[in-house]
């Protein structure tokens, strides 16, 4: 017995490696000769007892069984543990939707939104804050006055 | 053995039926023990071997994919289950005297009506088994191992080369190292 492409394999290796014709001759009859001395050993070779073979089958049929049996317990298992875990993660989803942070507003964010703008120069940034802070300098001065104005009637 | 029923039998024993692992047993068993037994050198071991690899062979065979031989498959397998369990032992089985009760236990692997032996043709056949089994254990491991993978698994020495990771005519010469060896011992023994 032996590959069924043995020799075609071996001409083809031989062929590659550049061997000498002579050479590769002698190699190619020395490995038949001793396929053919390991071929003449197995037509008498022993074979395995019937009683071995019947074991195995038993074992190969035990195990079989077992894993049949074991598929509808397992089913058991994981199906509630495959329901829990999609609650736990459908719970998880929502409380992140929940304390989402909410997005910025009003004036306070009005400059950080418009410095993400690409049109918006730094120049024009500056003086946007320029102008709130002339806003909020002009409500202290108006206060002072209203309070001046209350005091002084 | 036709290509369309084994491949037909392997899909049956990836979905877990009994009856198409009991037709893999009956094509491959024989040949996986005599592997087996020229391997170990030891009955007990090759039986225990081949009960190992059908187990193994009930959870790997679903890995098997249709594109590669499936003797060479098997056999590759085989070659790593022997490998595990001499390495786990730290030591090679001794080469033991393994034929020479086999016409009592066993049954020769030879199909059709045997021709009924003489009980001096039984000793001399099974003598000559015995120094075949001397020769074997006489090569180096790597050596005995490639030669029996080859003639029993039908490995190819691209195969032979890929399984021991080892360049292709390393694969090549110690095929041709080892077969020449063994004839020269065999001879030996004879004269």
């Amino acid at each position: 017995m032996k590959p069924d492409n043995g020799n075609k394999e071996l001409h083809e290796i031989l062929n590659q490696w550049s061997v000498n014709p002579d050479h590769r001759e002698k190699i190619i009859r020395e490995i038949n000769a001793g396929d053919a001395l390991l071929d003449s050993f197995d037509r008498e070779r022993p074979g395995p007892q019937p009683q071995l073979l019947a074991r195995i089958q038993q074992r190969i049929n035990a195990h079989l069984a077992d894993s049949a049996a074991l598929r509808p317990r397992k089913r058991r298992i994981l199906l509630p543990l495959t329901a829990a875990a999609a609650v736990i993660i459908a719970a998880a989803l929502v409380s992140i939707w929940v304390n989402r942070p909410s997005p910025p507003t009003g004036e306070s964010a009005a400059p950080a939104m418009l410095a993400q703008s690409a049109d918006i120069t730094e120049q024009e940034l500056g003086l946007w804050e320029l102008a709130a802070l002339q806003d909020e300098t002009d409500d202290v001065i108006n206060n002072v006055a209203l309070i001046e104005a209350i005091a002084s009637s | 053995m036709e290509q369309k029923l084994l491949a037909k039998m392997i899909r049956r024993c990836q979905k877990g039926q009994s009856e198409a692992f009991a037709w893999l047993l009956q094509q491959y068993g024989p040949d996986l023990y005599a592997y087996f037994l020229r391997t170990s050198g030891s009955r007990t071991d090759a039986e225990d071997l081949l009960q190992d690899l059908f187990v193994k062979l009930l959870l790997k065979i679903r890995q098997y994919k249709h594109e590669y031989r499936f003797k060479n498959w098997l056999f590759r397998v085989a070659a790593n289950l022997v490998r595990d369990r001499f390495r786990d032992r730290g030591h090679r089985s001794a080469v033991q005297s393994i034929d020479s009760d086999w016409l009592e236990g066993s049954r020769p692997m030879a199909t059709g009506a045997a021709p009924v032996l003489s009980p001096v043709q039984q000793l001399q056949k099974s003598e000559l088994l015995d120094q075949l089994q001397h020769a074997l254990g006489k090569l180096p491991d790597q050596q005995r191992e490639i030669i029996l993978l080859r003639h029993y698994g039908g490995l190819s020495f691209k195969q032979l080369a890929e399984h021991f990771d080892i360049p292709l005519n390393t694969a090549l010469a110690q095929v041709h190292r080892g077969l020449k060896k063994l004839r020269r011992l065999m001879s030996e023994n004879e004269t």
